[in-house]
């Protein structure tokens, strides 16, 4: 009676099929886990205002090469998309879909294809592996497409030498990082004039974006509080709410279930994404559905904060629908093993319970999403 | 300063009359002057160099407080609230300003800050996506500190000021008192008298050989900072601005690339070899591929895609290197761009005219056999809707809420009437009884916003829910002048206006309830509210002539 959805089906004929068939060495170490949401659990564990410092300025180019760079630098060991990425996630400050771009130039910077043709061949199948490493991380896949899009579209354009377009190339790539710090600086910049004097923001999940949004908002002397949920089992509304605390602003913690008894209080919900679906929905940290459906049964506006890069070409229908992203939760006392634990890390909030999107595009509502996917993609 | 004694000289006659919390200008030269109040600086540079400051434009300087209107000589008084550094407001609410405008920091606005707040809040970067493909201000330029206008003093300042030609000026100034008075009626009666008042901007405009588009883009946004300012409510006046500024950017990068397209064809044989280096191997595709991209809005394509520095130089040096080659040319572009923007300008006020026949012939699609349509109050465009249809021979009913206080209704059943369509008249507080009797509910609107709100008369959000509560669809025209590319934020207060409370209650009757009491108050108030905000779930379509 409890298996109703195909999907459900479909999910426990993957796990009967345990042996997973991706047998290059390149695969996924630990299948239970998702690998993204490990790093962001890597980063939360030691993110601090000073660490974020401190790593934003490790993400400058210069520095970095000053740095011990990544590696595969040398011509002994053979080349490795993956050794790449994982170098550049690791970095704190980064954002997925920047750390794989920057593997993708990576790639180009090492490749001896000698026309555009091969060059895109060889990206391509970078880029597959990339995706494949990881199947969960949307932003990952849709930071590659992205990457692969305009390396096409570059291609297109008469340049008179490939060398001249491969260095072009290279240099985008690496100065995404920086485009994705300005995309931070201009979604932050957009939110300014929706938080109004005395109003209380609640807020989920760990986003850089919404934490720069409050920063900006705080240095611009507005007067709001803050809700912060705690976000189990991550504890990530404990390290956004030190976080926001440090800002000067007056900060509540309330524990996941206590959202629906203090919407009254809120006048606006702040969310990051991890990804933006083609439905103008989002995909983010478990939770956030619920804190939407709460918001807007009681009339309240749901904001969410995303880059244009996390724009993804999906269309889930339902909550399963999803490529399964699992992160282990520690409950403290031993559970007999007969009792299933629900590990899912993220869920997907349909458009109609969302307001508006804050994205470096501008500000858009969830049907433009769709828009813009258009443009880049047809 | 040299020229320091020459002020006292001048100003000094007026200081008696001044209040005494204004402080002398004489001061102001001793006063270490924060960065926000470069416009001190520059008008202080002005003086220097002699430019008269026509009164009218300092009138516009000036916030409340001032009492220059009265003073005929140009002398230049600080408002009272000057004095406090005004640093601490200049971030955020400016910002909204700057972006609204898409100019480096506009001095002027500095000054009148306390009264424009409230303006300021309900403006906001977002810009809808409309299929004219209309400019969005580049968010990355505008929130610089006000550096760009600190000019030298040796320069004549390309301020806003000297950038309005005189003759102009007053045109501008009468247009501006209009506004303000709010003679005008009308939305579109607005935004074609400013698509006129731009073009004679543009047209009067005189312009230097080189950087044509910039002279032209700071005169009209000057002009256009007044007009808003002078009515913030009448949101048709913005837009019309900004699309006048998109023409004369999209004229000029049109021209620009075909003088790209010939310049690169000549560059092999230029010997100037400074501009080749920097273009390391791109094609003139590629320069105008990248420079036209500058006008688009940012979009996923853009993402990954930075102009190189070399390639905006060609647009805006274009003028230089041409100079080296074909001087002749030069007056003649200069005369082509004008006539471009001016050609452009007239299509506009063309389309601001014809918008009503656009729109109207939509209608038959719309209405069908023995429907019964509901509309409240008069607006010119669903009058002509009606009409239309009834033209095409479609028999159907209308039902006129009155609309009050001005009870227009009436008017527009008249001419119903006239025009052979059967009407009913009711009252507002009847909309909720009738509104299951109808098929569609058809309104204008004062504007419409860029999330898709409308700012319409008072009354039709009440006909919105009702329309929500039973199930017939609500459907808005609107001429393309109405759409607004901002936000609004706090709309019932921001966008709206109290009128004259005569028109609820006679002077006569209630003059003893009006009396003071006590406390030192009346106790009775009216409030009669011009407009009121639709939300955008509340609305089923829009019909527009685009």
């Amino acid at each position: 009676m409890w298996a109703r959805s195909a999907s459900f089906i479909l999910d426990k004929r993957l796990s009967a099929s345990s042996s997973s068939p991706d047998s290059s060495m390149d695969a996924n170490p630990n299948p239970g886990i998702s690998a993204y949401y490990q790093t962001r659990a890597e980063h939360h564990a030691i993110v601090t205002s000073d660490w974020l410092a401190q790593a934003q300025a490790a993400v400058d180019p210069d520095s970095a090469l000053q740095q011990d760079g990544p590696p595969a630098c040398s011509a002994s060991k053979p080349f490795s998309v993956i050794d790449e990425f994982n170098y550049w996630r690791k970095k704190p400050d980064l954002a997925e879909a920047v750390a794989a771009i920057m593997a993708l130039a990576a790639v180009i910077r090492s490749s001896e294809a000698t026309t555009m043709m091969e060059l895109e061949i060889e990206l391509k199948k970078a880029s597959d592996t990339l995706k494949s490493w990881d199947t969960s991380s949307i932003s990952l896949s849709a930071g590659c497409d992205l990457f692969m899009r305009y390396v096409t579209r570059t291609a297109a354009l008469e340049y008179e030498d490939f060398n001249a377009a491969k260095h072009r190339l290279i240099e985008r790539g690496e100065k995404f990082g920086g485009i994705s710090m300005k995309a931070r600086r201009t979604i932050a910049m957009l939110s300014q004039e929706f938080i109004f004097d005395g109003c209380t923001i609640l807020v989920h999940g760990f986003s850089r974006v919404v934490l720069e949004v409050m920063k900006l908002a705080a240095s611009n002397r507005k007067l709001f509080r803050v809700f912060c949920t705690e976000g189990r089992p991550d504890k990530t509304g404990l390290k956004l709410s030190k976080e926001i605390a440090a800002l000067g602003v007056p900060v509540k913690l309330l524990i996941d279930s206590a959202v629906a008894y203090a919407m009254d209080e809120v006048d606006m919900v702040f969310v990051g994404a991890d990804g933006v679906v083609e439905s103008g929905g989002i995909i983010n940290m478990m939770g956030t559905y619920q804190i939407a459906l709460v918001a807007h049964s009681m009339n309240r506006p749901v904001y969410v904060a995303a880059e244009s890069y996390k724009f993804a070409r999906l269309y889930p229908l339902d909550q399963k629908d999803l490529e399964p992203a699992l992160r282990p939760i520690d409950f403290g006392v031993p559970i007999p093993s007969s009792i299933e634990v629900e590990t899912s890390a993220r869920d997907y909030t349909p458009p109609q319970y969302l307001t508006l999107l804050f994205t470096d595009l501008g500000v858009l509502t969830p049907s433009a999403v769709s828009d813009e996917l258009i443009r880049l993609y047809l | 300063m040299a020229g320091s004694d020459a002020k006292q000289g001048e100003t000094r006659p007026p200081a008696s009359t001044r209040s005494p919390k204004v402080k002398k200008p004489s001061d102001k030269c001793r006063v270490d002057i924060p960065s926000s109040s470069s416009i001190w600086r520059e008008v202080v540079a002005a003086k220097s160099t002699n430019l008269k400051l026509a009164n009218a434009s300092t009138i516009h300087l000036m916030g409340k407080g001032t009492n220059l209107v009265s003073d005929p000589k140009p002398a230049i008084l600080i408002p009272k609230e000057f004095g406090k550094p005004n640093a601490r407001k200049a971030p955020s609410s400016w910002a909204a300003l700057l972006r609204e405008i898409n100019a480096p920091v506009d001095s002027e606005k500095k000054i009148c800050i306390n009264e424009k707040i409230k303006h300021i809040q309900c403006i906001s970067p977002n810009e809808k996506r409309s299929r004219n493909g209309r400019r969005k201000p580049s968010l990355t330029s505008s929130c610089d500190p006000p550096t760009h206008t600190i000019t030298p003093l040796l320069s004549p300042p390309s301020i806003n000021l000297s950038s309005i030609m005189p003759d102009v000026q007053a045109l501008v100034t009468d247009f501006v008192l209009k506004l303000r008075r709010r003679k005008i009626e009308g939305s579109q009666a607005t935004a074609k008298q400013t698509a006129e008042l731009l073009r004679q901007v543009v047209s009067q405009q005189r312009m230097p050989y080189t950087n044509q588009a910039a002279a032209l883009i700071d005169a009209v946004k000057a002009v256009g900072e007044q007009l808003i300012a002078a009515n913030p409510i009448e949101l048709a006046v913005g837009n019309i601005v900004r699309r006048v500024l998109h023409i004369i950017r999209e004229e000029n990068l049109s021209s620009t690339t075909a003088a790209i397209e010939g310049l690169g064809l000549t560059a092999g044989s230029d010997d100037d070899e400074g501009e080749k280096e920097d273009h390391p191997g791109l094609s003139a595709a590629a320069v105008a591929a990248a420079a036209r991209s500058t006008l688009r809005a940012p979009s996923l394509q853009t993402l990954l895609e930075d102009i190189p520095e070399s390639a905006v130089r060609p647009p805006s040096s274009s003028g230089d290197s041409e100079g080296k080659s074909k001087s002749a040319d030069k007056s003649s572009r200069s005369k082509k761009l004008k006539h471009d923007v001016i050609e452009a300008i007239n299509e506009l006020i063309q389309d601001i005219d014809t918008c009503h026949e656009l729109i109207s012939e939509q209608a038959v699609e719309h209405i069908h056999q023995n429907e019964v349509i509901l509309t409240l109050g008069r607006s010119r465009t669903v009058k002509e809707f009606l009409c239309a249809a009834k033209e095409k021979k479609r028999s159907f009913r209308v039902f006129v809420a009155e609309g009050g206080p001005r009870y227009q209704g009436h008017v527009l059943a008249k001419e119903l009437v006239e025009q052979g369509l059967q009407t009913t008249v009711i009252t507002d507080s009847a909309v909720f009884a009738m509104i299951s009797r109808v098929n569609m509910v058809i309104v204008g609107a004062h504007a419409i916003m860029a999330n898709g709100g409308v700012i319409a008369p008072v009354g039709i959000n009440m006909v919105a829910l009702a329309a929500q509560r039973h199930a017939v669809p609500f459907v808005v025209v609107a001429g393309s002048h109405k759409l607004c590319p901002l936000y609004p934020h706090n709309p019932e207060v921001l966008l709206n206006e109290l009128k004259c409370p005569s028109d609820l209650l006679d002077f006569g009757e209630f003059s003893d309830c009006m009396d003071f009491d006590s406390l030192g108050g009346s106790l009775l108030h009216v409030a009669n509210p011009t407009f009121d905000y639709v939300q955008s779930k509340l609305v089923s379509l829009f019909i527009t002539d685009t």
